[in-house]
């Protein structure tokens, strides 16, 4: 796990986000840069996840310095900040992600409904390949969902 | 299971001396280790006071006994110092010290595996010293010096250009090679070891220094031990047993975050000078600070929190307090594991910028923005 060119996920961390009941969360907080070559991923997902379900699954190729970010409802929001290429979005599973270039990176984001007052998983998960090698990058950064529940 | 040996270490009537418990492998390490074989843990240059190399100097690379013994250290009590390694230096300066057996510092590890070397050189001309932390760690090929932060793999050799100094005729008596002698004390020093910044309202932030945290310390040395002749000269790793949690920030408000280390003096190697942290007192202030440039960023949502409890360590210049008293402040090092936190509480959807990466990638620090 994160031995391949997608990097090693980052350092540990947790994001909380409060939901509104009745609401899907869209979780594009995770991105990574692939620095070999060209590369399929094979699916993405939650990382053991509990009290959540991804709906959707994309990546977005970000040219600029701000990511999706974490919102509410179904993307894309009104205003998709200057950079992330909305319009060259792919669905997850059998996206190809090119050799990244200077900053680029490659945005994931997630549609998750949570199914439970309160929701957890471990990372994000992307598998993939790349040169003839399998590969499965796992983001460190724990994700907390809270239906109308402030997090502290 | 260590088995102890209490000795003696004497140096005759002039200096006081100091019980310690080591095991017998310490009381055997005088002797320099093999040059010959063992992983590079050091290397670099030696130069003289004009620049010009030094040839056939011996560098000995040194660990300190644990900061849990040099603490308790009063004045005028000396301690020995174990040998890690020696190294000669060849017509150009160069020298490269290997590490024959890590599994023998084990004595001077701290609990968490921190190991503070130090690379001293001695000659005629003066002498020279760099500190530097590393950890210990069991690998598949057994025990063995990885990086300071606890990162896997062996680390890379540190690289030091040690650069002699004039060693001040001294009225105190000389001590051997292979020991250090507590003489004074710098006292507590406020340290930065944090640092959270916003461009905005709408956002609250919170800051734990916790337990198990350690913070590599700017180390200073000198020939005299007078004002304005200390330099900066390496880093020692120092670790935490407590915690501490800062004062809550709201809005439009950057702080570094500070706490307190205890700086002391010692003689080492044949009368150089040494000042370095040896425990933490703990204390938590904050002072006003100007936020990074940060463009790595991500959209946080109202309601939303993001807390980092590990970052890649951060170099806070001038982050030790010591100017005061000897002319230079010193650096302080940080990151922080599992015990410690940055954590931002978004009222408002704004956005989370790191400085050198992604909040969720290896950020260094973190800058709330607009959204």
């Amino acid at each position: 796990m994160n031995t391949g060119p997608f990097g090693n996920g980052g350092t540990p961390g947790e994001e909380c986000v409060e939901v509104p009941a009745g609401k899907v969360l869209s979780y594009g907080f995770e991105a990574f840069s692939n620095s070999g070559p060209p590369a399929t991923i094979e699916r993405a997902g939650l990382a053991d996840p509990h009290g959540l379900r991804v709906l959707a699954a994309y990546v977005v190729p970000v040219t600029g310095t701000d990511l999706y970010g974490v919102w509410f409802g179904y993307p894309p929001i009104a205003h998709v900040p200057a950079g992330v290429r909305w319009a060259q979005r792919q669905r997850a599973g059998g996206a190809h992600v090119p050799h990244s270039r200077g900053r680029d990176v490659t945005n994931v984001l997630l549609v998750i409904k949570p199914i439970a007052r309160t929701g957890s998983a471990r990372g994000v998960d992307v598998y993939y390949r790349s040169g003839g090698q399998h590969y499965h990058l796992r983001t460190a950064t724990r994700l907390r969902v809270q239906v109308a529940v402030p997090c502290r | 299971m260590r088995r102890s040996l209490s000795f003696l270490i004497g140096l005759g009537s002039l200096i006081p001396i100091l019980l310690v418990s080591l095991s017998p492998a310490s009381a055997l390490s005088k002797a320099p280790s093999s040059p010959l074989t063992g992983t590079i843990a050091a290397q670099g240059r030696l130069v003289g006071a004009g620049g010009n190399a030094i040839q056939g100097a011996r560098v000995i690379l040194y660990a300190w006994p644990a900061d849990s013994i040099v603490s308790k250290l009063k004045d005028g009590q000396l301690v020995p110092v174990r040998t890690v390694g020696t190294a000669y230096t060849t017509a150009s300066g160069n020298y490269a010290v290997p590490v024959t057996s890590p599994a023998a510092l084990q004595d001077s590890a701290a609990a968490d595996g921190t190991v503070n070397l130090e690379l001293i050189a001695s000659t005629p001309a003066g002498f020279a010293a760099f500190s530097f932390p590393r950890r210990l760690a069991e690998t598949a090929q057994g025990t063995a010096l990885i990086g300071a932060s606890g990162n896997a793999g062996t680390a890379a050799p540190q690289t030091a250009n040690l650069h002699l100094t004039n060693v001040a005729a001294s009225s105190a008596p000389p001590i051997q090679c292979g020991q250090l002698v507590k003489v004074g004390t710098f006292g507590q020093r406020r340290t930065v070891v944090g640092a959270m910044y916003s461009h905005v309202p709408g956002v609250t932030m919170n800051f734990r220094y916790g337990s198990g945290q350690s913070s590599s310390l700017g180390v200073a040395v000198s020939g005299s031990g007078t004002f304005g002749t200390w330099s900066a000269s390496g880093t020692h790793s120092i670790s935490t047993n407590a915690s501490e949690t800062f004062p809550t920030f709201r809005n439009v408000t950057s702080h570094r975050y500070r706490t307190v280390f205890v700086y002391d003096e010692f003689r080492i190697e044949c009368g150089g000078l040494q000042a370095q942290a040896t425990s933490w007192a703990a204390g938590a202030t904050t002072l006003g600070a100007t936020p990074p440039a940060a463009t790595h960023c991500v959209t946080q949502q109202a309601g939303s929190t993001f807390v980092k409890d590990s970052t890649s360590a951060y170099t806070f210049s001038g982050g030790v307090a010591m100017s005061g008293a000897i002319g230079v402040n010193l650096s302080a090092h940080t990151g922080y594991s599992t015990t410690a936190e940055l954590r931002f509480a978004f009222s408002q959807t704004r956005s989370l910028c790191g400085t050198n990466a992604l909040p969720g990638g290896a950020a260094r620090r973190l800058v709330a923005g607009v959204g």
